[in-house]
């Protein structure tokens, strides 16, 4: 599940700049889990819109924007795209490209895209995963990723700045990734993981290419 | 006699903090290190501390040993890749630095990172690892080098800091990839710094196996520690420190102390001088505690107040 937030409201509008006529676009998978971009977040876009003197000439909640098979059908199905200057997209980059592709208008990002997620509740969603393309889970635990985790991308261990025993140096909001890591090894009996050198991570290659699958 | 044939024959070292320019104005900086030459054994450049500008330590540290000083060449990997990396350490060993302290960097404020994207490409240990490789004769990619580096390898390590265990796998990790000294953060109660010599030697014979597992391991390498010695300015000062560096514990004895005083500058530097000859004293007892490292950010004229006071 890919993590979105809103832009500002003034990061909004400097978006649209002087067009007035609005379409919206929501999301109806990971954007409205993440209340992005789902229905409750364009009609609360529609109305911030409305009291910023805009036009909102329509509004669709796609299934799945980042699938183009998708994005055409149902935005063949909405006459009142036509009257439209601008496209709002309440969904990740990769939706927003799609709905690009699919019309003429111009087509404006209203989400930032942050990284995977994992759901603990709904009202806790955790960046889990930042697509490095070689899954190494394996080599401690399969329960957190320092990849992701950890702002430094530390591969052996922490960095000399845990807060309290517990907290990241970086975000102290966070909890450290490594002394969760170490507690659940050593709650595992699987230390010994711990104490080998790690080799800098090989990033895939494939991450760095446009089409990681082959078109046939 | 350079630093590391220093401690090799276990003497007591101490050391100063040297901050390149926040520009090209390099003529005060060489003018203070040769000041206070005879005070200290070598000079840590200091690689864009806490992730803001300065020359990079390269040139500086170029320029001390121009001019008959050893410095002790600091290496973040907070912004550079592994080929940068490769690149400057070839580069320092050029110019004649025979000491790296390979760190991994602090991360930059959040407000910096969109011109100062932080790269992480290398971990501290990785980087030692990787430096240790070049002065074996090969690159990361195992092609041979013409000609390759002779260097002395440090690490850092924060002798406060929790959960113990885990960072004293860290730091063993460290000396498996190469370090053979260790700077420590600022340390306050040394108490707690005798505490940690010991520790740290009982867990590193005890676990040094581990760290080789699929092989045999090599015999445990003799590491000398530099403990942190950090002037405070005021009360004020080390009251913020104690809430917001982890590991680190100012003491409220010494805090009443600074504030009790109307020149708590002046307190803070007696307090270093005193802690330097309590080191001194713990050197004779560990002499794995080597000596000490002046964290003055820079400011070399306090640093010889400081050295001075600890001379008497």
């Amino acid at each position: 599940m890919i993590i979105t937030s809103k832009k500002t409201p003034a990061q909004i509008l400097e978006l649209l700049a002087d067009h007035k006529k609005v379409f919206l676009i929501g999301c109806g998978e990971c954007a409205t889990t993440c209340r992005t971009g789902g229905e409750d977040e364009v009609k609360e876009m529609a109305k911030f819109l409305a009291g910023a003197g805009k036009s909102v000439v329509g509004s669709v909640i796609i299934e799945a924007p980042c699938d183009r098979r998708l994005v055409k059908k149902d935005l063949d199905k909405q006459p009142k795209l036509r009257e439209a200057e601008i496209v709002l997209v309440l969904a990740c980059g990769s939706g927003t490209q799609v709905v690009a592709s699919v019309t003429e208008k111009e087509v404006k990002p209203g989400l930032d895209t942050i990284a995977l997620g994992k759901i603990n509740t709904l009202r806790d969603i955790q960046a889990a995963c930042r697509l490095c393309g070689n899954c190494q889970l394996d080599l401690l635990t399969s329960l957190y990723c320092p990849q992701n985790s950890c702002p430094k991308k530390l591969a052996n261990g922490p960095c000399g700045g845990v807060r309290e025993g517990k907290f990241c140096e970086v975000y102290p909001e966070n909890d450290c990734v490594w002394v969760r890591i170490y507690d659940d090894l050593a709650r595992k009996n699987r230390l010994p993981a711990i104490f080998k050198l790690q080799p800098p991570k090989n990033i895939a290659a494939a991450v760095f290419s446009q089409r990681t699958t082959e078109a046939k | 006699m350079n630093f590391q044939a220093r401690l090799d024959s276990g003497q007591f070292v101490l050391t100063v903090e040297v901050l390149p320019p926040h520009g090209t104005d390099i003529s005060d900086t060489i003018e203070q290190a040769l000041a206070i030459k005879d005070l200290v054994e070598a000079f840590n450049v200091t690689d864009n501390q806490r992730a803001i500008l300065h020359a990079s330590p390269l040139s500086v540290a170029s320029l001390l040993i121009k001019n008959g000083l050893e410095p002790i060449w600091q290496l973040t990997c907070r912004d550079r890749n592994a080929l940068a990396l490769q690149a400057d350490v070839l580069s320092a060993a050029i110019l004649g630095v025979k000491n790296v302290l390979a760190v991994t960097g602090d991360y930059p404020a959040p407000a910096s990172v969109y011109f100062n994207q932080p790269v992480y490409n290398l971990d501290s240990v990785q980087l030692l690892a990787l430096i240790k490789k070049l002065i074996a004769g090969t690159d990361l990619q195992d092609k041979p080098l013409n000609g390759s580096p002779r260097l002395f390898l440090g690490a850092a390590a924060n002798p406060g800091a929790e959960p113990k265990t885990i960072h004293f796998i860290k730091l063993l990790k460290k000396i498996a990839a190469g370090a053979r000294f260790i700077q420590t953060q600022a340390v306050f109660i040394l108490e707690d710094l005798e505490k940690f010599i010991i520790e740290f030697g009982d867990f590193a014979r005890q676990n040094w196996p581990a760290v080789w597992s699929d092989q045999p391991a090599p015999p445990l390498p003799q590491v000398k520690f530099l403990a942190g010695i950090f002037p405070l300015k005021s009360a004020r000062q080390a009251v913020f420190l104690n809430q917001n560096l982890p590991g680190v514990t100012i003491p409220e004895p010494m805090i009443k102390k600074m504030s009790a005083t109307a020149q708590p500058e002046e307190e803070g530097q007696k307090i270093s001088a005193w802690q330097i000859g309590q080191i001194r004293q713990l050197h004779e007892k560990y002499p794995q505690l080597a000596g000490a490292h002046l964290m003055t950010m820079g400011d070399l004229g306090k640093a010889k107040n400081i050295l001075e006071q600890a001379q008497q």
